[in-house]
């Protein structure tokens, strides 16, 4: 686990032309590339069935923390996937600057970023304020934004096949219905965000549950 | 004019190779500096999900390294070790607590000895973590190892499954708050009648034998009622030997002439014995007095209190003006603290383990004089906070 996370961060050094496979590389250094690329997948995939194997045979308690680790592990996998994708030179000179790539590194790094930063808020919130979150509110939250952000970013990736291209703030009509529904997709975020502001508002200054309260211990056992 | 011509073209050509040369030095600090920052910015976010996973998975996380390599020590030493190593805290030391909570989950290897008898496919496969040569070994090794250490170990619902200890609570509860009936028609009949805050014990005696839960009118109370033939039969062999109340011994003698089952009498009362957190269930009592806590229990069988003045200390008074009714109280601090080491490994089931686990936080906060500071203060705030907590079990 450790030595995949050193090599992610060592790998992630020697991959920086596979932004610009159509700048007119060599076949030779598109080849390396592309191996080198592809290879990251490798330590992510054994983080990823680290993971797997760790929630395999436990004792789960599903609570909202835990609920936003699986909600990452989903769309980290699913956004690698693209991933390996893109990393082909071959293919990325149809997918380059489109919005298949806004799609890709939307779902890892956007949301696997903020779905464990979401994870971690849950989990040590209770640490640094003393006050318990509201479960029941942070799982509708969690509903909420997983749906609302696939809503949002999975259209992308239809779109960005057809040929919708990145960095241009106007798109021809055909492009429409997918914009349409990423429209109602980020309202829906917004939704979700403003229900997170709620839940953080509630926990610091009304109705506070403090953690050592048996009601909020009941989930160390 | 040539000249001049070729001048001008150099010129260009100087200067579109400058500006080709700052596109590149951008490109340098885009792709060595700013690409490299996206797989550097997932690594925390890696971090938060192993150390949330393994915790609400309770198990450490697949592919550390720490406790493999331990396990491995184990499983290779474990032979020489066997009967030197009786600290638990061992293990908490070495198993890195920082990253995961993983002393639960070696809890639960401790209980392993179960296998034996139990094939529980959960804790099989709590064995996930680890690889397949040293689980192997693991089996071999760990077995009569880890059962040195059972007792010392924190009581879990896992040790409702050792009937022993389970029968023994039992026997006590029904001491206290019991009664077996036996009608002329020839019915016999287990109640247990306990206050409506304790009904998860009774309950959990329903799921074990059957029968069933009923509120009593008039009073906030419930009644557990078993009167079939099977449940009584399996409770008669369960309890005897363990009942120590001499009406209950009476009660119980008459259902075993029924049965034509051989009555046995209970062996003298021992220290870590679950009767007494099953009595304690029933007829005890926690509450604090001005300057400190007392825990009590009254039954009207003086022998019953007398066995535990000698085990655990107190004094029995009289309670009752026609003297039929006794009382035990324990108001010695270290008396105290030693029930309450001995609740923690036989724990109460009803509501009263709610201020028996406030026991230390409450000779803390004395020790702090939180009592008697002003309510503003910090300590009369804990205090407060204390004292609310104390109360909210009923």
């Amino acid at each position: 686990m450790v030595y995949a996370m050193i090599s992610i961060g060592v790998l992630g050094f020697i991959v920086w032309s596979h932004h610009m496979y159509i700048v007119g590389l060599d076949i030779d250094s598109r080849a390396y590339f592309t191996a080198a690329t592809i290879i990251i997948a490798l330590p992510t995939g054994v983080k990823i069935f680290s993971w797997l194997a760790t929630i395999y045979g436990g004792k789960l308690h599903f609570y909202a923390p835990f609920m936003f680790a699986l909600g990452f592990i989903l769309l980290f996998t699913f956004g690698g996937f693209t991933g390996i994708i893109l990393a082909n030179a071959s293919i990325d000179i149809a997918l380059h600057d489109t919005y298949y790539v806004v799609g890709h590194f939307h779902y890892v790094l956007s949301l696997g970023a903020v779905l464990s930063l979401f994870a971690a808020f849950y989990y040590w919130i209770g640490k640094i304020t003393g006050y318990h979150y509201n479960e029941k509110w942070a799982l509708i939250h969690f509903w909420t934004f997983l749906i609302a952000i696939n809503i949002v970013f999975m259209p992308m990736h239809f779109l960005g096949l057809n040929g919708m291209p990145r960095r241009i703030s106007d798109y021809p009509d055909g492009y429409a219905g997918w914009n349409n529904y990423m429209s109602y997709g980020s309202i829906l975020t917004v939704i979700s965000v403003f229900l997170f502001l709620y839940i953080v508002s509630t926990t610091i200054f009304v109705n506070k549950i403090y953690i050592t309260s048996p009601q909020s211990l009941r989930r160390f056992n | 004019m040539g000249k001049i011509k070729e001048k001008i073209r150099k010129e260009k050509k100087r200067k579109e190779r400058e500006k080709r040369k700052k596109r590149l030095y951008e490109e340098m600090v885009h792709f060595i500096i700013s690409h490299p920052e996206v797989y550097i910015l997932i690594i925390p976010g890696f971090g938060i999900i192993s150390h949330v996973l393994s915790r609400f998975s309770m198990k450490p996380i697949f592919g550390q390294l720490g406790p493999k390599s331990l396990t491995l020590k184990y499983a290779i030493c474990g032979e020489k070790s066997q009967y030197e190593i009786t600290n638990v805290k061992i293990f908490h030391i070495l198993f890195n607590p920082q990253i995961t909570n993983a002393h639960h989950f070696f809890d639960k290897f401790l209980l392993f000895h179960s296998l034996r008898t139990a094939n529980d496919i959960r804790k099989l496969s709590m064995l996930v973590g680890i690889s397949e040569a040293i689980c192997v070994l693991y089996f071999f090794y760990s077995f009569d190892f880890f059962y040195l250490l059972t007792p010392l170990i924190k009581p879990s619902k896992q040790d409702l499954q050792n009937p022993l200890k389970f029968h023994q609570w039992l026997a006590g509860l029904i001491d206290a708050d019991g009664s077996f009936l036996l009608t002329k028609k020839g019915y016999a009949s287990l109640e247990i009648t306990m206050d409506i805050r304790d009904k998860k014990a009774l309950f959990l005696i329903k799921q074990l034998y059957g029968g069933s839960v009923k509120l009593r009118s008039g009073s906030l109370s419930k009644r557990y009622r078993m009167h079939h033939k099977e449940g009584i039969l399996r409770m008669i062999h369960d309890l005897n030997g363990h009942i120590r109340n001499p009406i209950r011994i009476l009660q119980f003698s008459k259902l075993c002439e029924k049965y034509s089952i051989q009555l046995k009498y209970s062996q003298p009362l021992t220290y870590y014995n679950h009767w007494f957190a099953g009595f304690f269930d029933g007829d005890g009592s926690i509450y604090m007095s001005p300057d400190n806590i007392i825990i009590s229990a009254s039954n009207n069988m003086k022998p019953l209190l007398d066995e535990l003045q000698l085990l655990y200390g107190g004094t029995i008074n009289i309670t009752h003006s026609s003297g039929r009714s006794f009382k035990w109280t324990l108001q010695n601090k270290q008396e105290i603290l030693d029930l309450f080491n001995y609740f923690k490994i036989c724990p109460c089931y009803s509501a009263k383990m709610f201020r028996i686990l406030k026991i230390p936080s409450y000779f803390e906060l004395r020790k702090l004089k939180a009592h008697s500071a002003t309510p503003l203060s910090i300590n009369g705030q804990l205090w407060a906070r204390f004292i609310n907590k104390w109360n909210q079990w009923q």
